[in-house]
């Protein structure tokens, strides 16, 4: 052990991010994989943000739909929807892109 | 919420467009014409207001105009009074114009902002990506 280098710290958070759920866990709750992952992990951060933009997409399809069927008095409403929906889809790719990368840099490390 | 810069200028959106709708429906009744025993045609005039949330604009009511209108003689009239009268609107259409201009300006710049906005937030996106 080299001295001055803490151990094992954050080695110990990397196996507690969620990435991979314990199988059998996932299976016998019936749950979906996020909640397994820690509360402020990577994991769980980012399927919070895949909900809200979940959210904004349903909001947007619905005000389409209004739209269509003649029932919606702003058109605005429903393109501003579609923008908002698009930036936080490529916020969201982004960030996701951004920790991918990181992740396979430190998998590239070699002693 | 985030995106706000979106939000705000979708309410700015929304005033502009009633806005429009208020210009509309006093050109459209530009020539309505009344008998003289009830009130002329009235203008709408859109009040809009700062949101106390300090997130934008609402329309908090309509006023309307002057209910006196113009009397005008016009005795063949089918609602011409005895002497002859009938109620205009006191619609100025020079005024309407003006602000049918400006209710569509106003909606295009915020249109222009919503677009400013979205394309500002991709290019935060885009920071540390040319390698």
């Amino acid at each position: 052990m080299i001295e001055g280098i803490a151990p094992a710290a954050g080695v110990a958070a990397v196996s507690g991010t969620g990435y991979v759920p314990v199988a059998g866990a996932a299976a016998a709750t019936g749950q979906s994989q996020r909640a397994e992952a820690p509360e402020g992990s990577f994991a769980a951060t980012l399927g919070g943000a895949m909900d809200e933009v979940q959210s904004l997409q349903s909001t947007s399809r619905d005000l389409g739909v209004k739209a269509l069927t003649g029932d919606l008095t702003d058109m605005h409403e429903a393109t501003l929807a579609s923008s908002r929906a698009s930036v936080a889809l490529e916020m969201v790719a982004t960030v996701r892109n951004r920790g991918v990368e990181a992740f396979n840099e430190i998998m590239r490390m070699q002693a | 919420m985030a995106l706000d810069a979106i939000g705000i200028a979708g309410t700015a959106l929304t005033v502009h467009r009633k806005w429009l709708d208020s210009v509309s429906d006093n050109i459209a009744n530009v020539n309505t014409v009344r008998a003289t025993d009830e009130a002329a045609f009235q203008a709408r005039y859109v009040n809009a207001q700062a949101d106390a949330s300090g997130q934008g604009v609402h329309v908090a009511g309509v006023e309307y105009g002057d209910a006196e209108g113009r009397m005008t003689h016009e005795p063949n009239h089918p609602l011409a009074d005895e002497d002859g009268y009938v109620r205009y609107p006191d619609i100025d259409m020079a005024e309407q114009m003006g602000s049918l201009i400006m209710a569509q300006r106003g909606y295009q710049m915020n249109a222009a902002v919503v677009d400013r906005a979205k394309e500002t937030y991709q290019a935060a996106l885009q920071i540390g990506q040319n390698r």
